[in-house]
């Protein structure tokens, strides 16, 4: 059949609005972020920043020296937000599989707990963390009083200063987006054809092997995705270390955002604090090219 | 028909374009605080108060102290700003240097000249003899302690940090406190408790000339040496302070957990309002301890400004309306609405300024000392904090010691020296 010519290019005419609209919200302050990146932008310049004296290469050379107190504290920031990233993803993961497969069987309560594990995700973000920064709290907090009593621990620990800050940090992170592994994986649980662990049994597959060959399978598309999307939203990270430790975070849990929020908005050297984010925008650039091409997110199951 | 109701409509749009012009004149003014019934009625009282005398109209704006700093700076680049506006004083020197901002050195007569005003938030206002941005309340910090506690055991407030750990472990001997004394090490009050150490230690931040970063310097490395060994060596003071808001410390000393604190006099008065923590009764006021007795004691003076962007199309309005803020009534009216110090001797001198509380402020006032005023502030205040939080982080991790202490300050002084040069060139 042959199609008109403004029948072939009209869903083009139907998205211009919408790309237009996004090139003007994401590409143009990209690019100013770029242009950002090469001139010396910082609080006496930025009354004119399109006049901002140029200056190279100089701010990438400043975040790049790693023996550079810039550099230094940028990449002390860049290692402990993979670290965070890493440790989010897999405490969510287990939290939220090992949730799931309890609820995934009938039993009286399920739907009872399912409403009560949903709390800390429909939780407003800084209420919860707020509540965490008092739990935490090395004297009068919960945590210590409880881990005290239990004799976990004979001094109390500094949970919000020093190296103890990062697991806080990774903790009150997990305690708010865990619910959202939960319900999704619970979700695709469901998804899975009983027939097919119906037919393992025929086959004397044992438990095991029915969670490893039918259910992880089964659960793969969406783990992808949660890890993909929630691995680029960690990285992102702003409101956990901000409220948890106040605008300047011990160095143990100084998340990029905040390091380059710090150095633009608390410094003025937004010069440097451009540069630093296009370095995080091509190392994130880099990672999803990575993990769509090996892991082939957003193809279907069977191509796979 | 149709074409009345056209008319009707061409006409009020017309108007609706031309009623705006021939209004009164209008200024737009920033407050910084929260959206509370307290503030909104203090704005309306004060714009009403405005219009009855001058005819002006206050476009008045109550924007949160968080974002503050984000707005005036955005103001100061996109050149969108309000006529008047309210300013944190440690930003002074900045706003002077962006240029942004009117130089009221001529018209202080017509604000009602500088004389009105204590010496001590005075200093605030503009640097090398520039007035920009005249003090409208003070935030005054001094060292606070339990009277009651003080006079039980028979002691006298500290005059030296010797005095203050001798102080500390007998309050910790006799009554069984764990931690007398507690200065918070968080937000921007480790900044000021960071000045205050310098000061009390004879120490500077920058040089006479306000060239040269002197974060680093012997001086201030012992301050905030001592300052850090009152949680690890002498004992008087919990690691939690490190990480407590002010606030939260100010509560610990009126629930009666600690008994000398370093802190604005107007937090602890402000949150014992009802009458069971009586000042003079239970808790009284002092200026810091110094290093020795051959250092004169001092107090923190932190002022809350007022300042008039240049780029004003009402410029006699904003002048008269700074005069306004600063007449006798009003600065009463807004020191008492918020119990926080006002800033002029006038004010002072009204009936509701007469008590014993009140007269012991304006005495420690007196003796206020202010950070340096300098372009390079803001950025110092962040490096402070970070540096502040590097140190105490390693506090925690049992990993300080003096070597920390000085990479730390001898990498803030760096950073902080750059931040100078760039506001130089």
């Amino acid at each position: 059949m042959q199609k008109g010519y403004s029948q072939r290019h009209l869903p083009y005419l139907y998205v211009l609005p919408l790309v237009v609209s996004m090139l003007l919200v994401h590409l143009i302050p990209m690019l100013s972020g770029v242009f950002t990146s090469f001139h010396r932008v910082d609080m006496f310049t930025i009354r004119n920043w399109f006049q901002a004296p140029y200056t190279g290469l100089n701010n990438y050379l400043q975040a790049l020296n790693i023996f550079g107190e810039r550099g230094q504290a940028f990449l002390n920031s860049l290692s402990v937000t993979l670290g965070f990233v890493l440790a989010s993803l897999a405490g969510s993961y287990l939290l939220g599989l090992v949730a799931a497969l309890l609820l995934s069987k009938d039993f009286p309560g399920r739907g009872l707990l399912r409403t009560l594990f949903l709390i800390p995700y429909v939780t407003p973000q800084v209420v919860g963390l707020t509540n965490l920064e008092f739990l935490f709290q090395r004297d009068y907090g919960m945590i210590n009083y409880l881990l005290l009593k239990l004799h976990l621990i004979s001094q109390p620990v500094s949970w919000l200063m020093g190296q103890w800050s990062f697991a806080t940090l990774v903790i009150a992170n997990v305690w708010g987006i865990w619910p959202l592994w939960f319900i999704m994986l619970l979700a695709a649980l469901q998804t899975i054809p009983q027939e097919l662990h119906e037919a393992a049994i025929v086959d004397g597959a044992r438990r095991w092997q029915r969670f490893r060959f039918i259910t992880l399978p089964g659960l793969r598309p969406v783990t992808r995705i949660l890890f993909l999307l929630n691995g680029l939203w960690f990285f992102n990270s702003f409101n956990q270390a901000y409220v948890l430790f106040g605008k300047t975070p011990p160095p143990p849990a100084d998340l990029l955002s905040l390091h380059i929020y710090n150095l633009s908005f608390g410094g003025w050297n937004f010069g440097l604090g451009s540069a630093m984010s296009i370095i995080l925008l091509i190392i994130m650039l880099v990672f999803v090219l990575i993990y769509i091409r090996v892991l082939r997110v957003g193809r279907s199951l069977e191509e796979v | 028909m149709r074409k009345i109701v056209m008319l009707l409509v061409i006409s009020a749009l017309v108007w609706s374009f031309a009623i705006p012009a021939l209004a009164a004149e209008s200024i737009t003014f920033w407050q910084f605080g929260s959206q509370t019934p307290k503030t909104t009625n203090f704005a309306k009282q004060m714009t009403a108060d405005f219009k009855a005398q001058t005819g002006i109209d206050v476009n008045w704006e109550i924007v949160s102290w968080g974002d503050s700093w984000n707005r005036l700076t955005l103001a100061v680049t996109s050149g969108n700003a309000p006529d008047v506006s309210m300013v944190g004083a440690t930003w002074v020197g900045y706003f002077m240097a962006t240029g942004a901002v009117l130089n009221l050195s001529p018209y202080l007569d017509q604000i009602g000249g500088s004389k009105k005003f204590l010496l001590g938030a005075w200093e605030s206002a503009g640097m090398k003899g520039n007035i920009i941005a005249p003090p409208w309340d003070a935030d005054t910090r001094g060292m606070l302690y339990r009277k009651d506690i003080f006079e039980k055991l028979g002691l006298k407030p500290p005059r030296t940090w010797a005095d203050l750990v001798k102080v500390a472990k007998e309050i910790q001997k006799k009554t069984g406190m764990q931690y007398p004394v507690a200065i918070t090490g968080k937000d921007w009050e480790v900044v000021h408790n960071f000045v205050t150490f310098a000061y009390a230690g004879g120490g500077r931040l920058v040089s006479e000339d306000g060239k040269r970063a002197l974060l680093d310097s012997p001086e201030v490395l012992e301050s905030v040496g001592f300052w850090v060994d009152l949680i690890t060596k002498e004992k008087v003071m919990s690691p939690s302070v490190m990480t407590l808001k002010g606030d939260d410390i100010a509560q610990r000393f009126i629930n009666g957990d600690t008994a000398i604190i370093f802190s604005p006099v107007q937090g602890v008065e402000g949150q014992a309002k009802d009458g069971k923590f009586a000042y003079k009764d239970k808790w009284d006021m002092a200026p810091f301890p110094t290093k020795s007795a051959k250092i004169p004691q001092f107090s923190v003076v932190l002022p809350d400004n007022v300042m008039i962007f240049a780029n004003t199309k009402h410029k006699e309005a904003a002048l008269k309306f700074v005069k306004f803020l600063f007449s006798r009534d009003q600065e009463t009216l807004f020191a008492t609405t918020y119990a926080i110090p006002p800033t002029t001797f006038e004010a002072f001198e009204t009936p509701a300024f007469q008590t014993t509380y009140w007269q012991d402020v304006k005495k420690l006032m007196e003796i206020g000392r202010f950070v340096p005023i300098m372009p390079a502030w803001g950025d110092a205040e962040t490096i402070i904090q970070q540096a502040m939080t590097n140190v105490f982080s390693n506090v925690a991790d049992n990993k300080y010691d003096a070597q920390v202490l000085k990479r730390t300050m001898q990498s803030a002084n760096k950073q902080f020296q750059e931040a100078i040069d760039r506001a130089v060139k």
